[in-house]
């Protein structure tokens, strides 16, 4: 399980989560989607997720 | 009357007398005292004695006790890095370059790793290059397994040991196992461990020797034969005489011989033995119990009563078998008496078990308990072909092991005794649980799953456990 900045997949399901939710209720996105054919939030979600743009992280109890 | 209740316990607070009394007479009762301030007590007292009454009996034991635990926990963290070195201390060399090796590249790899992993690399000759790469290897492998912070290992474990346990066949397979000594298995056996029971219905132990003796057959024979409980009536014959109203018991000499011992021992034994009313005699190869004159009914008891006296064995302990095991010698039992099998000479301490987990927690202590608990939990997988990954089980038995005493798994145990209303609540009797919380006035911290479900609310695990922040992209630095 080798995670993307070392997030667990709870934690990263939870941020896709939470930017889908911004982006379909209108937010402007943080890439480009001109080329994209989907328009599905979560889609462009995990797109900006992966290029690590979102500007969400989480709180840790530990560390 | 209440005045001088209060005035005892005060006392025994450790107060004076006079003090103890002057509070009592103003009508005070301990409550009243233990929650008082000491400006409180300044109405009634004098400033020293004010002061002293809130050292002994005041509610001041709070603040003390949180730096105590403070303190504790910083000793333990040294102490774990101490016995962590420690148990590095008696391994040999490869065992140590690759705690350095793994160390300098900030891996980190448990004692029971890099023991495994020294065991194996010893056999073999590995450049310093191959070292690396192997440990690298090793470390991925390891991070691979770990498992995600959050995760519901719970659910997790409880499927994958409930799955496997649908299979499993309901028939008991007896005689399976050990030559003639048929040991419960199945599901039954995994309920029985699960259960924490008192007594297994098929105890049994393993008895192992001393290192001298365990290729010796004649001496195992000899400590089997003292493990197993034998009576009266399989060494003598017992005759009845009603003309003399008595009992007359003739050891037989062959078998006597054969288990040690001899006919002094045994009207000892009968001497000793509380169902016994009559007059216990020794002759020459023979043993006379005489009764009272006339009274038949207590004759004949007495004859039943011999034949079943114990002359020696353990208690519990029904036969024993020796098997041959790799060159060494092993008895197994029908019955189990751990702690006295312990106690007995030629008898390998360290190696000689039993399958009661609750035994081993009464003789050994908890963790021995939990892992008895993995062991035969395993092992009952293992005989039916069942492969479940020993973490699952791993985590049964330090559920019913946390608390420092075995715990069941189910009603009377674990489920039973969950510190939440709404998930007690949520097991069995709903409404006797959530009226008693009521009377209580019983707090429900919503920490686990059950609760939240109930009252609407994500639970906490997995994405539900999660908390997001917003952070501000420009101050970001990468």
């Amino acid at each position: 399980m080798m995670m993307n900045k070392g997030y667990t997949r709870f934690e990263k399901a939870r941020i896709i989560g939470a930017r889908s939710l911004q982006i379909s209720m209108g937010a402007p996105t943080l890439l480009s989607i001109d080329d994209e054919k989907a328009l599905d939030p979560v889609d462009i979600a995990i797109k900006e997720f992966e290029k690590g743009v979102i500007p969400i992280t989480v709180m840790r109890e530990e560390e | 009357m209440a005045k001088k209740d209060t005035i005892n316990a005060l006392i025994r607070r450790g107060l004076d007398e006079e003090i103890a009394e002057k509070l009592a007479e103003e009508g005070l009762l301990l409550g009243d005292v233990r929650s008082a301030s000491k400006e409180d007590l300044t109405e009634y007292l004098s400033d020293e004695e004010a002061k002293e009454v809130v050292n002994k009996v005041g509610k001041k034991k709070k603040k003390k006790k949180k730096k105590k635990k403070k303190k504790k926990k910083k000793v333990d963290d040294e102490k774990l890095e101490e016995i962590y070195d420690d148990k590095f201390e008696g391994l040999d060399g490869t065992a140590k370059k690759i705690k350095e090796l793994s160390e300098s590249k900030g891996y980190h790899m448990s004692h029971s790793v890099i023991k495994r992993l020294s065991e194996g690399i010893d056999d073999h000759e590995i450049s310093e290059d191959e070292y690396e790469d192997l440990l690298e290897m090793v470390n991925e492998r390891l991070n691979n397994r770990k498992i995600d912070s959050k995760e519901s290992v719970g659910i997790v474990g409880a499927q994958s040991i409930g799955e496997p346990g649908t299979q499993m066949t309901m028939r008991t397979f007896h005689h399976a196992g050990v030559a003639e000594i048929g040991v419960t298995q199945g599901l039954p056996r995994m309920i029985e461990i699960v259960d924490a029971r008192k007594v297994p219905s098929t105890p049994s132990m393993e008895v192992h020797l001393e290192e001298e003796i365990k290729g010796d057959k004649e001496k195992a024979k000899k400590i089997a034969s003292r493990l197993e409980i034998t009576r009266l009536k399989e060494i003598a014959d017992v005759e009845i005489d009603i003309a003399e109203t008595c009992v007359t018991i003739k050891p037989d000499k062959g078998r006597m011989k054969k288990e040690d011992i001899d006919i002094g021992e045994i009207a000892k034994k009968l001497n000793k033995k509380r169902g016994i009313k009559g007059e216990v005699e020794r002759e020459k190869d023979a043993i006379k119990i005489s009764v009272e004159e006339g009274k038949f009914s207590l004759l004949y008891e007495t004859v039943e009563e011999s034949k079943e006296t114990k002359i020696k064995g353990l208690k519990g302990v029904e036969r024993g078998v020796i098997r041959k095991v790799n060159d060494e010698y092993v008895i197994y039992t029908e019955g189990s008496n751990l702690e006295d099998v312990l106690k007995m000479d030629g008898v390998d301490m360290e190696k000689t078990i039993t399958n009661s987990p609750t035994e081993i927690y009464q003789v050994l202590g908890v963790e021995a308990a939990r892992k008895s608990i993995i062991r035969e939990a395993k092992d009952t997988l293992d005989e039916q072909g069942l492969e479940v990954d020993i973490r699952h089980i791993m985590l049964v038995a330090d559920v019913m092991t946390n608390e420092g005493e075995l715990n069941a798994i189910g009603r009377h145990g674990v489920s039973g005794r969950k510190t939440s209303v709404l998930a007690r609540a949520a097991f069995e009797i709903t409404s006797q649980h959530l009226l008693r919380a009521a009377i209580l006035g019983e707090e429900d911290k919503l920490d686990g799953v059950a609760e939240n479900v109930i009252v609407g609310q994500p639970i906490t695990q997995g994405t539900g456990a999660v908390k997001v922040k917003y952070t501000n992209p420009s101050k970001k630095d990468d």
